[in-house]
């Protein structure tokens, strides 16, 4: 971090400070000439890494509050801007500070207070000695916002109140509305009399107060007015006496070097005033409240500019870089986690090599053997001798003589080679659709196809043609898995198509023909 | 604030230096990541080794029964001369045997030529294959018995695996039936048989 360096500013000199955690060193005074901004140009040339501060406390300051129409964004910094134009001759340092919003016969209003720097002239030779070096410039303030910032961190109670103290500069009174300045002037303490200075501090307050009245900026049906008054330690004493409090003002004396020691100033030049205590304020808590536009701060802004890419490049570094070391640490448990698997995977080898010691000694490799079998096994599924169903056939046709068989055309197998197989395919069967195809290697078939004719009285009495085929098929699907998928009589009773035949003549060489196709899945 | 190009020109340096933290940054992210990529799949891969070998230590009691069922199988094989080459002479001379053993009619036998096995349900088995060679019958017989008896005796007698495909059985109409004999053929069969075989068994 670089060291601050603290510019007080009053009408005759400019005092520097060195701030370093918490302590103030007085580094030099530069008078209000040519030579002292010489000097002051190479005190700055010395010290070009530093962020420096101005903290003016002058007269010539001016306060003014009105109300703009309620925007946002850059229309509100046109507004202001030519607020600020309208207002000041020479606006370079002035600052637009918002109070808040209110609501004027229906519309929404924001309360400005313009204050500026009415004598900007006199700050020219120190900006330019500062710029001119590229001096790291945080901003040009004022000790009226200072002031409220002091009180906010005092903690001070209260809606409105007066800061008064003594600087080099003079008797400052600082008035404090809802924890923003509202209005601040700087006095003359012509008197050293310590007892004068405090008579100074009680007439002066009740000064101003009437002084607030009279301009509404504090209502006049107001209670009493409260007074932070910052004595110096030594002379507490005499302003306990000079300030009395009254129906108008109610003071509260606080001991200066305290109230600086109850903020974190360790140390401060001796014969300091209360300025000791604004500019430990202002380095310790920066305000963004400051006068100066960005001309004069282009260099306090490529500083903040650097360092923030540096910042976030090296925080981008250390993110990835962290990111990185949790995987690293992933990795190297992942490889842990890989080698003992290889650990164990080696002692299952091992125990697995030692059982297969006591496996039987296999002519073949293990691997081949089961694959074989396995083969075997599929081949052995898929053979089947006509036997069973021939016997299962003649068992049929033994008891009904009047049924000679002339042909059988067995078949086994999946494909679909023969007429009958054909006809079985078309078929419905019983297993569900679903585990048809899934089985198709499982379930083979066995399909025959018995073709014979029938030995009857009359070849036209169709009802008894029928009714033997009829016995036959009844006979066969009676077998435990055997379907009946067609049986074809010698004639065809389907209504849809014609029928003849002769009734009385009997003749014997009408023999009639029939076929039946019987399927016996495999497995069923 | 208005950036310039003399400003641009102030920041060059620490805005190399910020894209070049970035791109170390990056580049530890990537070799981590890659690195952590590399050893998660060697790690998922030997993870899947040690559970195929703890799982085959487990099954290994599975396993030697497995290899003994197989074995007895096998052995089956072996003893109905299906592992090994075949031998069509063997085929004849068995067939004659069961046609003299029997007093069957006359058989006209037919085989195709060799070749591999394309029942559906077989897997590669290394170097062994499977291998079918389709005999075609016609016989003449007196009743359905014969045949059945031939393809027992078949099944029983020749050294491969007799797997019957199709046989068409008919009636020969009396007096049709060829031959002058006192006892004449009543049926004609016509079959169809696959002879299946190993070759190319190596021993282990």
């Amino acid at each position: 971090m670089p060291s601050k360096r603290l510019c007080y500013l009053t009408s005759q000199r400019v005092t520097t400070y060195l701030w370093e955690r918490g302590e103030l060193q007085k580094e030099g005074v530069f008078d209000m000439n040519e030579k002292g901004v010489a000097e002051f140009s190479r005190y700055v040339a010395g010290a070009p890494e530093s962020l420096f501060y101005v903290l003016a406390d002058v007269v010539e300051e001016d306060f003014f509050q009105e109300n703009i129409p309620y925007v946002r964004g850059a229309d509100r910094r046109a507004l202001l801007a030519r607020k600020l134009a309208q207002r000041y001759r020479d606006a370079s340092l002035a600052l637009p500070l918002s109070l808040g919003s209110e609501t004027h016969a229906g519309r929404r209003e924001e309360r400005i207070l313009y204050m500026s720097f009415t004598n900007a002239h006199q700050f020219q030779p120190w900006l330019e000695a500062l710029r001119s070096h590229e001096a790291r410039l945080v901003g040009v303030f004022s000790v009226a916002p200072v002031a409220a910032q002091t009180g906010k961190r005092l903690g001070f109670k209260g809606a409105r109140y007066l800061i008064v103290s003594r600087q080099q500069a003079g008797l400052r009174q600082s008035y404090i509305e809802n924890g923003r300045i509202r209005f601040s002037r700087l006095g003359r303490v012509d008197s050293s009399d310590p007892r004068t200075i405090a008579q100074d501090f009680a007439a002066e307050s009740l000064r101003i107060q009437q002084y607030l009245v009279n301009t509404r900026i504090l209502p006049r049906e107001a209670p009493a007015l409260d007074v932070l008054v910052l004595a110096p330690s030594e002379h507490k004493a005499l302003y306990d006496t000079a300030c009395v409090n009254s129906a108008r003002l109610q003071f509260h004396v606080h001991d200066l070097d305290k109230v600086a020691h109850s903020l974190g100033l360790k140390s401060a030049p001796p014969g300091a005033l209360a300025e000791s205590l604004f500019l430990h304020v202002l380095a310790a808590y920066p305000s963004g409240e400051q006068y100066a536009d960005d001309r004069l701060r282009r260099f306090y802004h490529l500083w903040r500019a650097r360092v923030a890419l540096l910042a976030a490049g090296a925080a981008a570094f250390g993110f990835c870089l962290l990111f990185s070391a949790v995987r690293l640490l992933d990795t190297y448990q992942a490889n842990e986690q890989a080698q003992n698997n290889r650990v164990q995977e080696a002692r299952a080898s091992e125990e697995y090599a030692r059982l297969q010691t006591r496996f039987p000694k296999t002519p073949i490799s293990s691997e081949n053997l089961k694959a074989i079998v396995k083969n075997y096994r599929a081949l052995l599924r898929q053979s089947a001798s006509p036997g069973r169903m021939f016997a299962e056939i003649s068992e049929a046709v033994t008891a009904l003589p009047q049924i000679e068989i002339d042909k059988i055309d067995w078949e086994f197998g999946t494909g679909v080679k023969s007429a009958a197989g054909r006809e079985v395919s078309k078929a419905p069967s019983s297993q569900p659709a679903a585990q048809a195809p899934a089985a198709a290697g499982e379930f083979q078939t066995q399909t025959a196809e018995i073709s014979g004719k029938l030995v009857v009285q009359q070849a036209s009495d169709f009802r008894a043609v029928t009714a033997l085929v009829n016995q036959f098929t009844e006979a066969l699907r009676k077998r435990p898995g055997t379907e009946i998928a067609r049986t074809q009589l010698p004639f065809d009773i389907n209504a849809e198509k014609s029928l003849a035949g002769d009734i009385g003549a009997a003749r014997r060489e009408e023999v009639p023909q029939f076929s039946v196709i019987v399927v016996k899945r495999r497995g069923t | 604030m208005n950036i310039t190009r003399d400003d641009l020109k102030r920041l060059r340096v620490p805005l190399a230096v910020a894209i070049v933290l970035l791109a170390l940054g990056a580049a530890c992210l990537i070799a981590g990541g890659y690195h952590l990529d590399e050893a998660r799949t060697a790690r998922d891969a030997t993870r899947a080794s040690r559970v195929a070998a703890q799982e085959r230590v487990l099954r290994v009691a599975e396993e030697e029964r497995e290899i003994r069922d197989d074995l007895v199988y096998y052995e089956q094989m072996r003893q109905r001369g299906i592992v090994g080459e075949q031998s069509r002479l063997d085929w004849i001379e068995s067939i004659a045997r069961i046609k003299d053993d029997r007093k069957l009619f006359e058989i006209r036998y037919n085989f195709e030529a060799q070749k591999p096995l394309d029942y559906p349900g077989l897997v590669s088995a290394g170097a062994a294959d499977f291998v079918v060679s389709r005999l075609k019958l016609d016989m003449l017989l007196l009743h359905e018995g014969d045949l059945l008896n031939f393809l027992a005796d078949l099944q029983a007698g020749i050294r491969a695996h007799v797997s019957v495909r199709n046989c068409t059985v008919t009636r020969i109409e009396r007096g049709a039936g060829p031959g002058a004999t006192t006892v004449q053929p009543r049926l004609r069969a016509e079959c169809q048989v696959d002879l299946v075989s190993i070759r190319g068994i190596k021993p282990a």
